[in-house]
């Protein structure tokens, strides 16, 4: 089931209140479950509309900032990266200041920013972005990693606002039965969204790319109200 | 122990403690790219964190303490020389650009002043309420079981009231000031001695690289950490020196420099595959 865009209880974004700009949105998930992949989709589908930047944060300074440099989806002053210090985790929950610099320098350098997107080093099921940081997030976990993943749960598969199960392709290669895992992620999100895709073949990534942009649209009419 | 103290307590403890959050964690001042250098092996007992860590003391941390508390000295309530939060906001906008001159390592100015911004911007946060032109110091949020304080300001205009003018002043005439200025500020407007606020300092600069040794060399935590006892010694003649510059005029701070770690801070700057930011 591949949703125009993902719905499901109060983490839908029809009825998420955003009112201010730049949204702010977070990219968790286990190392190599396509973060970056999936940044780089949504750079290339929104930044003909949208006005973003993206923040990486790696193991290693820039390694997830060139990829992006150089698939050429945004300009490389748009891309800012952040040192962890051996600890993804705390970046972006326990200790949000670097983040929070890269934020506001993106902000400074271009006027009428919508969009932050903020993406995570590769951690465990556990890493949740601080609310000081962001506004919505989405968590990101692949088939490979075999179909008790959605089951096993822990905050980032629980708490995100948006869970997305990588690597459908792969289903049938690495015996992963989605519907267990579509079911399971249902179950234990208690009915918020979920959507299964692959960056690989496109299939369900419209999906992700009408969420985070149903955000950003939410917020500008927010403002034009207020 | 009166409110006053206590707070001056929390106030030590929340600059110390590697959980408020500033940014610190990631940063290893110079260690990171030490190790690459082979600057530092466990195994070698001539290359060892505790020589490094003897070395910094001795050089920039002393410097750096030596500082803090001078900023204490001077941000201090009830300071005898200075009538007005004005006189002392010059005094500290002073003591920025000496410390300038004492950090010759470009990078480690800017990684200075990017930490002393974050502390700045999360103390003033954290410690002010928005409706008060200067600070107001409420209790109850973080000791809500003292009674007789909760929700109420703390002290009078001549009390506790308006006790971090100095900070806020220091925030507005620089945007971005040095990390061990800010820090030996907030302390001495919380009632901080200087010796405190360069032993607070001490403590800082040490665990920034005894918890980046851990990380990066797969140390055992106990034995790392334990490292800072052992050099109790060297950090008390450390604390005493750099206390003894607080009520000294500025210029007279100490300047010592560790110039191997300033190239090491420059060369790790340039590296593309480094975990740390410093």
């Amino acid at each position: 089931m591949h949703l125009e865009i993902p719905q499901g209880g109060s983490r839908s974004p029809s009825s998420i209140e955003t009112d201010s700009l730049p949204v702010k949105i977070g990219i968790g998930g286990p190392v190599g479950s396509g973060k970056t992949a999936l940044v780089a989709e949504l750079c290339r589908s929104l930044s003909g509309r949208i006005n973003l930047g993206v923040v990486t944060n790696d193991i290693y300074t820039t390694e997830d900032a060139e990829f992006l440099k150089r698939q050429g989806v945004l300009s490389d002053d748009r891309i800012v990266a952040v040192q962890t210090g051996c600890c993804p985790h705390t970046a972006i929950r326990d200790d949000i200041s670097d983040n929070q610099a890269a934020v506001e320098s993106l902000v400074r350098a271009h006027e009428g920013l919508e969009l932050v997107i903020i993406e995570s080093g590769g951690d465990n099921l556990t890493a949740t972005f601080s609310a000081g940081l962001v506004d919505k997030q989405i968590f990101v976990v692949d088939v490979a990693g075999g179909d008790k993943v959605p089951r096993k749960g822990g905050p980032g598969i629980t708490r995100s606002d948006l869970l997305v199960i990588n690597k459908v392709d792969l289903a049938t290669l690495v015996g992963a039965d989605l519907a267990v895992m579509e079911r399971d992620a249902w179950e234990i999100r208690q009915g918020a969204p979920v959507v299964l895709i692959s960056l690989r073949t496109d299939e369900g990534v419209i999906g992700v790319v009408n969420w985070v942009s149903a955000l950003v649209e939410g917020a500008r009419q927010m403002l034009k109200i207020a | 122990m009166d409110a006053g103290t206590v707070l001056s307590y929390l106030a030590v403890a929340m600059t110390t403690d590697g959980r408020f959050p500033t940014g610190g964690y990631s940063h290893s001042h110079g260690l990171e790219q030490a190790i690459s250098r082979g600057h530092i092996r466990p195994e070698d007992p001539f290359c060892s964190l505790a020589r490094w860590l003897r070395t910094q003391l001795q050089t920039v941390v002393i410097t750096g303490a030596a500082q803090s508390a001078w900023a204490a000295h001077h941000s201090a309530i009830g300071h005898g020389d200075l009538s007005a939060v004005n006189d002392r906001s010059d005094l500290l906008i002073l003591l920025d650009s000496e410390i300038d001159a004492r950090t010759p390592s470009p990078r480690a100015r800017e990684v200075s002043r990017s930490l002393g911004r974050r502390l700045i911007t999360n103390l003033l946060v954290g410690w002010t309420t928005p409706s008060t032109k200067f600070a107001e110091i409420r209790v109850a949020p973080v000791l809500p079981e003292m009674p007789g304080l909760c929700g109420e300001p703390f002290g009078g205009v001549d009390g506790i009231e308006g006790a971090l003018a100095p900070l806020e002043l220091l925030a507005i005439e620089v945007a971005s000031p040095h990390l061990s200025e800010v820090t030996g500020c907030f302390l001495g407007c919380l009632g901080t001695s200087p010796v405190e606020a360069a032993a607070a300092w001490c403590y800082n600069c040490l665990v920034s690289h005894v918890s980046a040794a851990v990380k990066l060399l797969g140390m055992d935590p106990v034995s790392a950490f334990g490292l800072l006892p052992s050099l109790g010694d060297i950090i008390s003649d450390v604390v005493a020196e750099a206390s003894h510059f607080a009520s000294r005029p500025a210029s007279e701070l100490p300047s010592y420099s560790f110039s191997l770690a300033d190239a090491l801070l420059e060369e790790h700057a340039t590296r593309k595959d480094r975990l740390f930011a410093s």
